[in-house]
């Protein structure tokens, strides 16, 4: 494939869309502002291909891997119960017309396996985060030390317990957050926003082409 | 550095306490954990709420100014990790809703998060689509896929995903009949509550259209959410103790309450090894610094 095939056309048609959506940021015309509401919707499209698409990948690969005799035991099942989710949703979806996410079924799963899963998982965060806090959280440097007594202010000032001790913690956790916190994680945020920018400038203007694939 | 590496805490001798601190099993920190959390569940210790937060009471107040009859949305983002400390919040945010004659839209970012809103709805007004309000006070519009790009197109025309979560047209319900513009300006607040961040609400309902927010996050999350506050975010509750202050504003006592006490315990705890670690580390370093050996 050449290479205006395989790179300059993909890069025209990127920098034409964005362009477009950008126009559609700065200038009122109904007409305008609806087709680039049609454009928008595309996304959506797209990512339910890329859902049937990871779903068709993942399948193939897991069925090269039986046949290649793997132990997948642990993967099978979790690849059947996802296929007999998916089989039963669109069974119920094309013959009673109910959707998935309320349908008795996929919300006894959620409610039965991923809910009690995810909160256990989340759970045991709080052991890890107390063994790690006991062990790594050491006043080292003047740095760490400020970052100690913050967490420790913080923490006291937001459970009840901080404020039966001693009164002036809340009105420090609320300085903390208010003042030092929010400065903070504005300047991190407009870091990001701006760095975001310069990457999307980047890539409309073709000098950063990760997004074709490898070994462009 | 480290006691380890300062390479004298070795061979057989006898360690001292500072030494052990350092070396704490641990084993022991989470079997402290345990206990610490399990016993106030199971019998409360009873630990007064204290001051209530300004960011709680900012959300209470600026519901409680809505007139009856004002849309608000409200946005399932929580998944079931973060449920815990979210979800009786918005049962409470709900409640209140309710009790104010509010008109409640609710959809679902996440398909995860889809069974809290039918929660809400069975634990505060009893049932889901056959309650004689839903499609008048109440609807769900179930999950709505791609976050920014689905709520985008919510905010153009609220009737855009044409069916609720039950299958129902949404073009025939009370709810929507007598709003003039049928997209984001009949809404007097949005609600966000979940385990991420809260950026995207602002910037597709509050920047283009006037939207004030609300929310509620994982207590972990609160940082994300406080450059918007007070301008944009007009309150919002921080993980569970955030719930728990609703649930009493609408006095309406629930789970975040029961809560709290395995939560003050939980963090009393972590300071005072944390404090217990320092003491360690910093006598052991004073004693290697000043030649000695602990």
């Amino acid at each position: 494939m050449s290479v205006v095939l395989r790179r300059h056309i993909p890069i025209i048609i990127l920098a034409s869309l964005a362009f477009f959506m950008v126009g559609d940021t700065l200038l009122l015309d109904p007409t305008y502002n609806a087709y680039a509401a049609s454009a928008r919707s595309v996304v959506s499209i797209i990512g339910s291909f890329a859902v049937m698409l990871s779903v068709t990948l993942l399948s193939r690969i897991h069925i090269r891997r039986i046949q290649r005799r793997r132990n997948v035991i642990e993967s099978s099942v979790l690849l059947i119960c996802m296929w007999t989710t998916i089989a039963w949703g669109l069974y119920r979806f094309a013959f009673f017309g109910e959707k998935p996410s309320v349908e008795y079924i996929t919300q006894s799963i959620f409610r039965g396996i991923v809910s009690p899963g995810d909160a256990t998982i989340y759970s045991i965060l709080a052991f890890f985060i107390a063994s790690a806090a006991y062990r790594a959280f050491r006043a080292r440097s003047l740095e760490a030390t400020v970052l100690l007594a913050a967490g420790i202010i913080v923490m006291l000032g937001n459970a009840p317990v901080g404020e039966a001790i001693w009164g002036g913690f809340k009105p420090m956790t609320t300085w903390i957050m208010d003042v030092a916190n929010k400065a903070g994680a504005r300047v991190i945020i407009m870091s990001a926003i701006i760095a975001t920018i310069a990457l999307y400038i980047r890539i409309i203007l073709g000098y950063e082409r990760s997004w074709m694939g490898r070994g462009e | 550095m480290g006691m380890r590496g300062a390479g004298w805490a070795v061979g057989s001798e006898a360690k001292s306490i500072y030494e052990r601190l350092q070396e704490l099993d641990p084993r022991y920190v989470y079997l402290l954990v345990i206990i610490v959390i399990s016993l106030p569940l199971l019998r409360p210790v009873g630990i007064p709420l204290g001051t209530m937060s300004s960011e709680t009471l900012g959300l209470y107040k600026y519901i409680d100014s809505l007139p009856p009859g004002s849309v608000i949305l409200m946005i399932a983002d929580q998944s079931p990790a973060a449920a815990a400390e979210c979800q009786p919040g918005m049962l409470a945010i709900f409640q209140h809703a309710v009790n104010r004659g509010l008109r409640v839209m609710f959809f679902a970012a996440r398909t995860d998060a889809v069974p809290f809103i039918s929660d809400a709805f069975k634990k505060v007004i009893g049932s889901e689509a056959d309650h004689p309000d839903y499609g008048k006070r109440y609807v769900n519009l179930g999950f709505i896929p791609q976050y920014e790009v689905g709520l985008t197109a919510l905010a153009a025309n609220l009737l855009y995903t044409t069916r609720d979560a039950y299958g129902k047209e949404l073009k025939d319900m009370e709810f929507f009949s007598d709003l003039p513009n049928k997209n984001a300006r009949d809404l007097k607040l949005a609600i966000y509550y979940g385990a991420s961040a809260v950026d995207w609400v602002v910037r597709q309902l509050t920047d283009p259209y006037g939207v004030p927010v609300g929310g509620g996050v994982a207590a972990v999350l609160a940082s994300r959410i406080y450059p918007y506050y007070p301008d944009k975010v007009v309150g919002f509750l921080t993980g569970l103790k955030g719930s728990a202050e609703y649930e009493v504003l609408v006095k309406r006592p629930g789970e975040a309450v029961a809560g709290m006490d395995a939560q003050s315990l939980g963090h009393l705890a972590i300071v005072i090894m944390v404090i217990l670690g320092n003491i360690g580390y910093a006598v052991s370093r004073r004693r290697v610094q000043g030649g000695k050996r602990p």
